[in-house]
Protein backbone atom coordinates (compact mmCIF):
# COMPACT_ATOMS: atom_id res chain seq x y z
CA UNK A 1 0.00 0.00 0.00
CA UNK A 2 1.45 3.72 -0.75
CA UNK A 3 1.15 6.70 1.08
CA UNK A 4 1.55 10.24 0.40
CA UNK A 5 4.47 10.35 2.22
CA UNK A 6 6.02 7.31 0.26
CA UNK A 7 4.53 9.63 -2.62
CA UNK A 8 7.05 12.25 -0.94
CA UNK A 9 9.74 10.32 -0.67
CA UNK A 10 10.00 8.87 -4.01
CA UNK A 11 9.69 12.41 -5.61
CA UNK A 12 12.48 13.42 -3.14
CA UNK A 13 15.26 10.54 -4.34
CA UNK A 14 14.48 11.58 -7.57
CA UNK A 15 15.04 15.29 -7.07
CA UNK A 16 17.77 14.06 -5.51
CA UNK A 17 19.30 12.00 -7.69
CA UNK A 18 18.70 14.60 -10.98
CA UNK A 19 20.68 16.93 -8.69
CA UNK A 20 18.11 19.38 -7.78
CA UNK A 21 18.22 18.14 -4.62
CA UNK A 22 14.83 18.67 -1.67
CA UNK A 23 14.11 22.41 -0.52
CA UNK A 24 12.82 23.78 2.40
CA UNK A 25 9.61 23.93 0.55
CA UNK A 26 9.47 20.18 0.07
CA UNK A 27 10.31 19.68 3.82
CA UNK A 28 7.00 22.40 4.82
CA UNK A 29 4.98 20.06 2.32
CA UNK A 30 6.47 16.55 4.43
CA UNK A 31 5.51 18.34 7.69
CA UNK A 32 1.96 18.78 6.55
CA UNK A 33 1.59 15.11 5.44
CA UNK A 34 3.11 14.56 8.64
CA UNK A 35 -0.04 16.79 10.64
CA UNK A 36 -2.37 15.61 8.78
CA UNK A 37 -1.77 11.78 9.54
CA UNK A 38 -5.02 10.14 11.37
CA UNK A 39 -4.70 7.27 13.19
CA UNK A 40 -5.93 3.86 11.79
CA UNK A 41 -6.66 0.49 13.80
CA UNK A 42 -6.95 -2.89 12.88
CA UNK A 43 -7.56 -6.01 14.91
CA UNK A 44 -6.88 -9.62 14.46
CA UNK A 45 -8.07 -12.31 16.53
CA UNK A 46 -5.58 -15.10 15.50
CA UNK A 47 -5.60 -18.88 16.33
CA UNK A 48 -2.60 -18.61 18.63
CA UNK A 49 -0.57 -15.88 20.47
CA UNK A 50 1.99 -15.94 17.71
CA UNK A 51 2.19 -12.57 15.21
CA UNK A 52 2.64 -15.30 12.29
CA UNK A 53 -0.61 -17.67 13.69
CA UNK A 54 -3.79 -17.30 11.01
CA UNK A 55 -6.33 -14.98 11.88
CA UNK A 56 -9.65 -16.00 12.87
CA UNK A 57 -11.53 -12.67 12.90
CA UNK A 58 -10.84 -8.92 12.41
CA UNK A 59 -11.85 -5.62 11.99
CA UNK A 60 -11.01 -2.22 11.48
CA UNK A 61 -11.76 1.30 13.02
CA UNK A 62 -10.43 4.39 11.96
CA UNK A 63 -11.61 8.23 11.28
CA UNK A 64 -14.14 6.44 8.91
CA UNK A 65 -17.73 5.05 9.44
CA UNK A 66 -16.50 0.96 10.55
CA UNK A 67 -19.28 -0.16 10.32
CA UNK A 68 -22.11 1.99 8.73
CA UNK A 69 -23.88 -1.35 7.47
CA UNK A 70 -22.88 -4.14 9.78
CA UNK A 71 -22.55 -6.85 7.53
CA UNK A 72 -19.53 -8.91 7.62
CA UNK A 73 -18.34 -10.65 4.82
CA UNK A 74 -14.77 -9.78 3.84
CA UNK A 75 -12.01 -11.94 4.97
CA UNK A 76 -9.33 -10.41 6.24
CA UNK A 77 -6.29 -8.50 3.81
CA UNK A 78 -3.53 -10.04 5.92
CA UNK A 79 -3.58 -14.33 6.79
CA UNK A 80 -1.33 -12.71 9.93
CA UNK A 81 -0.74 -9.84 12.25
CA UNK A 82 2.72 -10.44 10.73
CA UNK A 83 2.17 -10.16 7.69
CA UNK A 84 0.19 -6.77 8.37
CA UNK A 85 3.46 -5.78 10.00
CA UNK A 86 5.36 -6.71 6.95
CA UNK A 87 2.98 -3.79 5.55
CA UNK A 88 3.66 -0.84 7.68
CA UNK A 89 1.18 -2.22 10.71
CA UNK A 90 3.01 -1.61 14.27
CA UNK A 91 1.60 -4.14 16.93
CA UNK A 92 0.56 -1.40 19.74
CA UNK A 93 -1.55 -3.88 21.86
CA UNK A 94 -0.70 -7.95 22.40
CA UNK A 95 -3.03 -10.55 23.72
CA UNK A 96 -3.21 -10.81 27.71
CA UNK A 97 -2.54 -13.91 29.22
CA UNK A 98 -5.84 -15.99 28.67
CA UNK A 99 -6.63 -18.48 31.94
CA UNK A 100 -7.46 -21.40 30.59
CA UNK A 101 -11.14 -22.02 31.23
CA UNK A 102 -12.62 -25.82 31.32
CA UNK A 103 -14.56 -26.46 28.62
CA UNK A 104 -14.23 -22.92 27.16
CA UNK A 105 -12.11 -22.98 24.25
CA UNK A 106 -10.13 -19.52 22.07
CA UNK A 107 -13.08 -19.65 19.54
CA UNK A 108 -12.28 -15.59 19.35
CA UNK A 109 -8.82 -16.11 19.58
CA UNK A 110 -6.26 -13.94 20.50
CA UNK A 111 -6.13 -9.99 19.98
CA UNK A 112 -3.61 -8.19 18.12
CA UNK A 113 -4.03 -4.45 17.80
CA UNK A 114 -2.29 -2.83 15.07
CA UNK A 115 -1.96 1.38 13.71
CA UNK A 116 -1.02 2.76 11.14
CA UNK A 117 -1.32 6.40 9.97
CA UNK A 118 -2.57 7.55 6.82
CA UNK A 119 -3.78 10.55 5.06
CA UNK A 120 -7.39 11.73 5.09
CA UNK A 121 -8.92 9.10 2.61
CA UNK A 122 -5.98 6.68 2.48
CA UNK A 123 -5.80 2.91 4.26
CA UNK A 124 -7.23 0.03 3.67
CA UNK A 125 -9.55 0.11 0.70
CA UNK A 126 -12.59 -1.99 2.70
CA UNK A 127 -13.78 -3.09 6.08
CA UNK A 128 -15.36 -6.53 6.86
CA UNK A 129 -18.34 -4.68 5.73
CA UNK A 130 -17.92 -3.43 2.45
CA UNK A 131 -16.00 -0.43 1.03
CA UNK A 132 -14.68 2.36 3.09
CA UNK A 133 -17.03 4.72 3.58
CA UNK B 1 -40.14 -38.82 18.77
CA UNK B 2 -38.84 -39.27 15.49
CA UNK B 3 -35.97 -40.93 13.47
CA UNK B 4 -33.54 -37.96 12.95
CA UNK B 5 -34.27 -35.79 16.47
CA UNK B 6 -31.04 -37.77 17.83
CA UNK B 7 -29.12 -36.05 15.15
CA UNK B 8 -30.32 -32.98 15.42
CA UNK B 9 -29.51 -32.85 18.84
CA UNK B 10 -26.25 -33.87 18.33
CA UNK B 11 -25.95 -31.12 15.77
CA UNK B 12 -27.68 -28.86 18.31
CA UNK B 13 -24.77 -29.58 21.22
CA UNK B 14 -21.72 -29.34 18.74
CA UNK B 15 -22.66 -26.20 16.90
CA UNK B 16 -25.07 -24.73 18.73
CA UNK B 17 -27.91 -24.16 17.20
CA UNK B 18 -30.02 -26.20 14.86
CA UNK B 19 -32.58 -24.62 12.05
CA UNK B 20 -36.22 -26.32 11.84
CA UNK B 21 -37.22 -26.29 8.27
CA UNK B 22 -40.84 -27.21 8.03
CA UNK B 23 -41.68 -28.15 11.35
CA UNK B 24 -44.66 -24.85 11.43
CA UNK B 25 -47.83 -25.75 9.19
CA UNK B 26 -48.62 -23.54 6.68
CA UNK B 27 -51.51 -22.21 8.15
CA UNK B 28 -50.02 -21.33 11.30
CA UNK B 29 -46.88 -19.95 9.25
CA UNK B 30 -48.99 -17.40 7.23
CA UNK B 31 -51.17 -16.01 10.20
CA UNK B 32 -47.76 -15.76 12.19
CA UNK B 33 -46.72 -13.22 9.39
CA UNK B 34 -49.62 -11.31 9.25
CA UNK B 35 -49.61 -10.68 12.67
CA UNK B 36 -45.35 -10.52 13.32
CA UNK B 37 -45.47 -7.59 10.53
CA UNK B 38 -48.35 -5.70 12.12
CA UNK B 39 -46.99 -5.82 16.15
CA UNK B 40 -43.41 -5.42 16.79
CA UNK B 41 -41.75 -5.84 20.68
CA UNK B 42 -43.77 -7.90 23.41
CA UNK B 43 -46.98 -7.00 22.03
CA UNK B 44 -46.67 -9.60 19.36
CA UNK B 45 -46.85 -12.44 22.32
CA UNK B 46 -50.68 -11.12 22.88
CA UNK B 47 -51.65 -12.44 19.49
CA UNK B 48 -52.89 -15.59 19.52
CA UNK B 49 -51.09 -16.89 16.21
CA UNK B 50 -47.60 -16.24 18.25
CA UNK B 51 -49.45 -18.06 20.76
CA UNK B 52 -50.41 -21.14 18.71
CA UNK B 53 -46.17 -21.20 17.49
CA UNK B 54 -44.94 -21.00 21.44
CA UNK B 55 -47.44 -23.95 22.42
CA UNK B 56 -46.40 -25.88 19.47
CA UNK B 57 -46.69 -29.71 20.37
CA UNK B 58 -43.92 -30.91 18.32
CA UNK B 59 -41.63 -28.31 18.84
CA UNK B 60 -42.26 -28.45 22.37
CA UNK B 61 -41.74 -32.09 22.52
CA UNK B 62 -38.14 -31.72 20.79
CA UNK B 63 -37.28 -28.74 23.72
CA UNK B 64 -38.51 -31.44 26.10
CA UNK B 65 -36.12 -33.83 24.31
CA UNK B 66 -32.95 -31.05 24.31
CA UNK B 67 -33.56 -30.15 27.58
CA UNK B 68 -34.00 -34.04 28.83
CA UNK B 69 -37.19 -33.51 30.76
CA UNK B 70 -40.39 -33.49 30.60
CA UNK B 71 -41.13 -30.38 32.48
CA UNK B 72 -41.13 -27.70 30.12
CA UNK B 73 -41.66 -24.18 30.35
CA UNK B 74 -42.21 -20.98 28.31
CA UNK B 75 -39.75 -18.46 29.45
CA UNK B 76 -39.65 -15.21 28.95
CA UNK B 77 -36.24 -14.60 27.91
CA UNK B 78 -35.68 -12.20 25.32
CA UNK B 79 -39.76 -12.22 24.44
CA UNK B 80 -39.22 -9.62 21.32
CA UNK B 81 -40.05 -9.12 17.87
CA UNK B 82 -37.19 -8.13 16.01
CA UNK B 83 -39.09 -6.05 13.07
CA UNK B 84 -37.42 -4.31 10.68
CA UNK B 85 -39.12 -2.39 7.41
CA UNK B 86 -35.83 -2.71 5.83
CA UNK B 87 -34.01 -0.58 3.68
CA UNK B 88 -32.82 1.64 6.96
CA UNK B 89 -31.41 -0.83 9.32
CA UNK B 90 -28.07 -1.32 10.18
CA UNK B 91 -27.83 -4.43 11.55
CA UNK B 92 -26.43 -4.90 15.27
CA UNK B 93 -22.81 -6.13 16.25
CA UNK B 94 -21.89 -9.62 17.54
CA UNK B 95 -23.19 -10.24 21.20
CA UNK B 96 -24.69 -13.23 23.60
CA UNK B 97 -27.99 -12.95 25.28
CA UNK B 98 -26.67 -14.94 27.72
CA UNK B 99 -23.15 -16.08 29.25
CA UNK B 100 -22.69 -19.70 29.22
CA UNK B 101 -22.35 -21.04 32.22
CA UNK B 102 -19.32 -24.07 31.93
CA UNK B 103 -19.99 -25.97 35.23
CA UNK B 104 -23.76 -26.11 34.86
CA UNK B 105 -26.33 -28.21 32.55
CA UNK B 106 -27.91 -26.35 30.40
CA UNK B 107 -31.60 -25.19 31.32
CA UNK B 108 -32.80 -23.04 28.87
CA UNK B 109 -33.07 -22.60 25.04
CA UNK B 110 -33.72 -19.68 22.57
CA UNK B 111 -35.44 -19.74 19.58
CA UNK B 112 -35.50 -17.66 16.51
CA UNK B 113 -38.43 -17.77 14.47
CA UNK B 114 -38.60 -16.53 11.03
CA UNK B 115 -42.43 -15.74 9.95
CA UNK B 116 -41.31 -14.81 6.10
CA UNK B 117 -38.35 -15.95 3.95
CA UNK B 118 -35.20 -14.30 4.63
CA UNK B 119 -33.05 -13.51 2.19
CA UNK B 120 -29.59 -12.43 2.01
CA UNK B 121 -30.29 -8.62 2.00
CA UNK B 122 -33.01 -9.12 4.67
CA UNK B 123 -30.94 -8.67 7.73
CA UNK B 124 -30.68 -12.29 8.37
CA UNK B 125 -29.08 -13.43 11.74
CA UNK B 126 -26.09 -13.97 11.49
CA UNK B 127 -24.74 -17.11 14.37
CA UNK B 128 -21.05 -18.78 14.90
CA UNK B 129 -21.28 -22.18 15.19
CA UNK B 130 -19.48 -23.76 18.08
CA UNK B 131 -19.28 -20.02 19.65
CA UNK B 132 -21.60 -21.52 22.11
CA UNK B 133 -19.63 -22.67 25.31
CA UNK B 134 -17.30 -19.84 25.75
CA UNK B 135 -17.24 -17.06 28.12
CA UNK B 136 -17.50 -14.14 26.23
CA UNK B 137 -18.12 -10.37 27.13
CA UNK B 138 -19.42 -7.84 25.52
CA UNK B 139 -16.26 -5.45 25.26
CA UNK B 140 -14.58 -8.61 23.20
CA UNK B 141 -17.78 -9.48 20.95
CA UNK B 142 -18.58 -5.93 20.60
CA UNK B 143 -15.19 -5.20 18.47
CA UNK B 144 -15.29 -7.89 16.24
CA UNK B 145 -16.11 -7.67 12.18
CA UNK B 146 -15.94 -10.77 10.01
CA UNK B 147 -15.50 -14.17 11.90
CA UNK B 148 -14.32 -17.21 10.38
CA UNK B 149 -16.88 -19.53 9.55
CA UNK B 150 -19.93 -17.34 10.38
CA UNK B 151 -22.79 -18.43 9.02
CA UNK B 152 -26.27 -16.31 7.50
CA UNK B 153 -29.53 -17.62 8.57
CA UNK B 154 -30.99 -17.70 5.14
CA UNK B 155 -34.34 -19.47 5.10
CA UNK B 156 -38.32 -20.23 4.01
CA UNK B 157 -41.04 -18.95 5.88
CA UNK B 158 -41.64 -21.02 9.19
CA UNK B 159 -38.03 -21.62 9.70
CA UNK B 160 -37.18 -21.97 13.28
CA UNK B 161 -33.39 -21.73 14.80
CA UNK B 162 -33.41 -23.20 18.16
CA UNK B 163 -30.16 -22.15 19.86
CA UNK B 164 -28.50 -22.41 23.05
CA UNK B 165 -28.71 -18.83 24.94
CA UNK B 166 -25.17 -18.59 24.67
CA UNK B 167 -24.07 -18.61 21.14
CA UNK B 168 -22.75 -15.84 19.46
CA UNK B 169 -25.27 -13.93 16.77
CA UNK B 170 -25.80 -10.42 15.23
CA UNK B 171 -28.16 -9.16 12.58
CA UNK B 172 -26.80 -8.06 9.18
CA UNK B 173 -28.04 -5.13 7.45
CA UNK B 174 -31.15 -4.96 6.14
CA UNK B 175 -30.69 -3.65 2.38
CA UNK B 176 -34.35 -4.98 1.23
CA UNK B 177 -37.44 -2.91 0.85
CA UNK B 178 -39.08 -6.28 2.62
CA UNK B 179 -40.06 -6.57 5.87
CA UNK B 180 -38.05 -8.87 8.27
CA UNK B 181 -39.39 -9.99 11.41
CA UNK B 182 -37.79 -12.25 13.59
CA UNK B 183 -39.87 -13.76 17.07
CA UNK B 184 -37.08 -14.01 19.62
CA UNK B 185 -38.64 -16.29 22.89
CA UNK B 186 -37.51 -19.26 24.66
CA UNK B 187 -38.30 -22.45 26.93
CA UNK B 188 -36.55 -23.67 30.42
CA UNK B 189 -36.54 -26.37 32.25
CA UNK B 190 -39.82 -25.17 34.79
CA UNK B 191 -38.49 -24.45 38.02
CA UNK B 192 -40.80 -23.22 41.07
CA UNK B 193 -38.04 -20.90 41.72
CA UNK B 194 -38.13 -19.06 38.15
CA UNK B 195 -41.82 -17.46 37.79
CA UNK B 196 -41.77 -15.05 35.29
CA UNK B 197 -44.14 -12.30 34.21
CA UNK B 198 -46.56 -12.08 31.54
CA UNK B 199 -48.97 -9.48 30.51
CA UNK B 200 -52.89 -10.03 31.12
CA UNK B 201 -53.21 -10.53 27.06
CA UNK B 202 -50.51 -12.73 26.76
CA UNK B 203 -50.96 -15.19 29.69
CA UNK B 204 -54.90 -15.72 28.58
CA UNK B 205 -53.53 -16.18 25.35
CA UNK B 206 -51.17 -18.78 25.91
CA UNK B 207 -53.58 -20.68 28.79
CA UNK B 208 -56.02 -21.48 25.63
CA UNK B 209 -55.07 -24.99 25.56
CA UNK B 210 -53.68 -27.67 28.00
CA UNK B 211 -50.22 -27.27 26.88
CA UNK B 212 -50.57 -23.48 26.84
CA UNK B 213 -51.24 -23.61 30.93
CA UNK B 214 -48.54 -26.18 31.37
CA UNK B 215 -45.81 -24.19 29.60
CA UNK B 216 -47.32 -20.94 31.92
CA UNK B 217 -48.00 -22.75 35.26
CA UNK B 218 -45.31 -20.49 36.55
CA UNK B 219 -46.03 -17.04 35.41
CA UNK B 220 -47.78 -14.30 36.80
CA UNK B 221 -49.68 -11.57 35.63
CA UNK B 222 -48.14 -7.95 35.63
CA UNK B 223 -47.78 -4.76 33.44
CA UNK B 224 -46.08 -4.34 30.28
CA UNK B 225 -43.06 -2.67 32.02
CA UNK B 226 -42.71 -5.53 33.99
CA UNK B 227 -43.21 -8.12 31.60
CA UNK B 228 -40.86 -6.30 29.72
CA UNK B 229 -37.97 -5.06 31.76
CA UNK B 230 -38.48 -7.56 34.73
CA UNK B 231 -39.99 -10.81 33.91
CA UNK B 232 -36.11 -12.82 33.79
CA UNK B 233 -34.25 -10.25 35.72
CA UNK B 234 -36.01 -10.38 38.86
CA UNK B 235 -36.79 -14.14 38.48
CA UNK B 236 -32.83 -15.47 37.77
CA UNK B 237 -30.68 -13.23 39.56
CA UNK B 238 -27.65 -15.52 39.35
CA UNK B 239 -28.02 -16.36 35.34
CA UNK B 240 -28.47 -13.00 33.48
CA UNK B 241 -26.21 -10.87 31.26
CA UNK B 242 -26.35 -8.15 33.59
CA UNK B 243 -24.13 -9.49 36.09
CA UNK B 244 -22.52 -11.48 33.43
CA UNK B 245 -18.44 -10.12 35.20
CA UNK B 246 -19.70 -11.40 37.89
CA UNK B 247 -20.51 -14.69 36.70
CA UNK B 248 -17.74 -14.99 34.82
CA UNK B 249 -15.48 -14.53 37.87
CA UNK B 250 -17.49 -16.99 39.79
CA UNK B 251 -17.21 -19.57 37.17
CA UNK B 252 -13.78 -19.02 37.04
CA UNK B 253 -12.67 -19.58 40.28
CA UNK B 254 -14.65 -22.49 40.14
CA UNK B 255 -13.16 -23.46 37.39
CA UNK B 256 -9.53 -22.82 38.48
CA UNK B 257 -9.79 -24.90 41.21
CA UNK B 258 -9.19 -27.85 38.50
CA UNK B 259 -5.54 -26.34 37.85
CA UNK B 260 -3.02 -28.68 39.09
CA UNK B 261 -1.07 -25.45 40.08
CA UNK B 262 -4.04 -23.71 42.59
CA UNK B 263 -5.12 -26.76 43.92
CA UNK B 264 -4.87 -26.90 47.85
CA UNK B 265 -2.31 -28.90 49.01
Amino acid sequence: MTTAIDGWIRQSQEKILSGAGVTLQDLDALRDLQDGEQQHLLYIWAEQDRIDSGVIAWNYFGPFDSEFRFDPKNECPYASAAAAMADGWRVVSFPGVEYPLENAHNQLGFEFILERYFQPGEGLDFTPHGQRQ
Amino acid sequence: MEANWRELKKEFFDTGYVVLDGWIEPELVERTVQDAHQYGGIDIFECESVGDLLCHAKVVEFIAFLLETPEVAISPFRFWNHLTQGGQSDGGGWHVDDTYMADRPLTEILCMYYPQDVEEDMGPTMLLPGSHRRLYTPPQTAKLGWVRGQQKVIVKAGALAVTFPSILHARAAHLSAKPRSMIKYGYEIADPQYGYYLTEPAYRNFRRTELGRSLTELAEVKDKDDALWNSYWKSHPSYTFQDFKHQIGVVGRRLRKHLDHEQVS
